[in-house]
């Protein structure tokens, strides 16, 4: 009996085990439930929204784009990237920090003290994914002598990237009035730095140890869209989040499905500091809208006939079918719709046209054969052109070729020319000859008298 | 408790509120995905004026899970 009941709790245990892993699964799913539409997402929330796929480099949605507002730590992207390029390759080195590093540390801080010896990894990990203003101070130090140095150099690389409307006036993003940048900036700037491995690699680390501190220090990272915290969304990689009281939250981040990459720029998004960050709530309801709703769009495949071609001296067939030469896939709205049929349709989005080199084609005909061009357009606007090819190969007839060329010959002007030439010349004879004839006749008679 | 807590499930998340009971599962009855649970579990902080740890948030599958410890956290 007590081996049942240890059984039967076994059971038990394990039947529950499976449904909180599933209501874990469920709930760690970071896809909506049901499909949401943008005038959905509450916006209002936020200051600023940009959100970008950035494979086809289209702007999928965005809101004050262009405001100039204050960036709290979305600042940090810049520092990390000039960082992540000074350090790389030479992130086992040690820094010896002195007073004169650590000498004027705003905002959060871990605490690191002259003396200490960490290593650059331990730095970067520090600053750009624990947010730890304190490593900005030493590293900004090492790589430009000082604050308003490397403050320079920030400024130069967004002048490079075509940061028009941004101006750094720290590397750490602590509030200042004169430091400002707009959300299309921001992302600019991130793109940038996406392209950078060990950026993105040190930005995308869940949490961290530290090598060179003693005892060791642990930390999560401080993006909570990253971090295994209630706002994490398995989709995202690496960039920044932070907040300040005048800049509200923001959130930097890559999120990645189905081989599409979007980047999601917020700024002063609501936020009360600590805990409670509708900033990441937006992020990832506008991530999963963008999923949701974008994808791409398959128009054509190779296989699709656009039209037929009329083929003359074939053997077994009169056309060909003219193909696209290669697939025509775009990334649109999944609600878009195809024409069926070339020409305008007011009812569809994506409509083509079509052009033949040729009207028609003589056999043989090789597959792949170029035949003409598709035009594809969306919304009116042309989008595409892509090279048409016969679809299949058309063998040719001999009896027909060889009746062709007789038909071809007995036509041609040759043909006629000679015919004609050979006509006259046969009335000449004739002529002459009966005029021969007659001459001779003429002449007998005469003799005879 | 319950109805306070039913009354955000549907002002917030627009869940039908036929739907909600306290055995009702978040994400298979209630079709609650993780990013609606975080804003849900902003809500209850907001509302309820409590703090809940991230940890408490994945032991929570049922409608009464939360129940109970947003009155366990009142008292």
């Amino acid at each position: 009996m007590k081996t049942d009941n240890n059984i039967s709790r076994r059971c038990l245990r394990q039947a529950l085990c499976i449904i909180f892993a599933a209501f874990i699964v469920l709930c760690s799913a970071p896809l909506a439930s049901r499909a949401e539409k943008l005038d959905e997402i509450p916006l209002e929330r936020a200051n600023a929204v940009y959100v970008y796929n950035i494979e086809n480099s289209v702007l999928l949605a965005s809101k004050n784009a262009e405001k100039q507002l204050y960036p709290a730590s979305a600042a940090k992207i810049m520092t990390g990237l000039i960082c992540c390029e000074h350090f790389s390759g030479r992130l086992d080195e040690r820094v010896t920090v002195t007073e004169q590093m650590v000498a004027h540390i705003e905002g959060r801080y871990m605490g690191i003290k002259a003396g200490n010896k960490p290593t650059v990894r331990d730095l970067l990990y520090l600053a750009f994914c624990g947010g730890f203003n304190d490593a900005v101070a030493i590293m900004e130090y090492l790589i430009s002598g000082s604050e308003t140095a490397f403050v320079a150099e920030m400024n130069n690389r967004a002048a490079v990237l075509g940061m028009h409307s941004t101006v750094f006036t720290n590397a750490t993003g602590v509030h200042s009035d004169g430091m400002v940048t707009t959300a299309e900036d921001v992302a600019k700037m991130a793109l940038a730095a996406s392209e950078n491995g060990l950026y993105m690699t040190v930005t995308s680390a869940v949490s961290y140890s530290t090598e060179g501190f003693t005892p060791v220090f642990s930390f999560d990272n401080y993006n909570q869209l990253i971090s295994a915290g209630r706002y994490r969304n398995t989709l995202c990689r690496g960039l920044n989040a932070g907040s300040t009281p005048a800049a509200g939250g923001t959130a930097v981040t890559i999120a990645e499905k189905d081989g599409a990459s979007i980047l999601c720029v917020i700024m002063g998004g609501e936020t009360d500091g600590y805990n409670n960050n509708y900033t990441y709530i937006l992020a990832s309801r506008l991530i999963d809208w963008a999923f949701e709703n974008y994808g791409y769009i398959d128009v054509f495949s190779t296989s699709d006939a656009i039209c037929n071609i009329p083929v003359a001296l074939a053997m077994d067939t009169d056309s060909v079918v003219a193909v696209p030469s290669r697939k025509v896939s775009y990334y649109l709205p999944v609600s878009v719709k195809v024409s069926p049929a070339p020409g305008e349709n007011p009812d569809a989005d994506i409509t083509y046209t079509y052009r033949l080199t040729e009207a028609s084609l003589d056999a043989p005909v090789e597959s792949g054969k170029a035949v003409g061009f598709l035009s594809v357009f969306y919304k009116g606007e042309l989008i595409d052109s892509v090279v048409l090819v016969a679809g299949k190969s058309v063998d040719q007839s001999r009896l027909l070729y060889i009746f062709e060329r007789i038909k071809a010959f007995s036509t041609s002007d040759f043909f006629i020319g000679a015919l004609i030439t050979a006509s006259i010349l046969s009335l000449i004879y004739i002529t002459v000859s009966a005029f021969v004839r007659g001459s001779k006749k003429t002449g007998r008679k005469r003799t005879r008298r | 408790m319950f109805e306070k807590f039913k009354k955000l499930l549907v002002d917030e998340l627009q869940v039908d509120p036929e739907k909600v009971t306290m055995e009702a599962e978040l994400a298979n009855d209630l079709g609650i995905n993780s990013i609606e649970l975080a804003e849900l579990v902003m809500h209850c902080e907001e509302d309820f004026e409590i703090s809940i740890q991230d940890d408490d948030i994945h032991n929570f599958v049922t409608v009464g899970d939360i129940v109970n410890y947003l009155e366990g956290k009142s008292k």
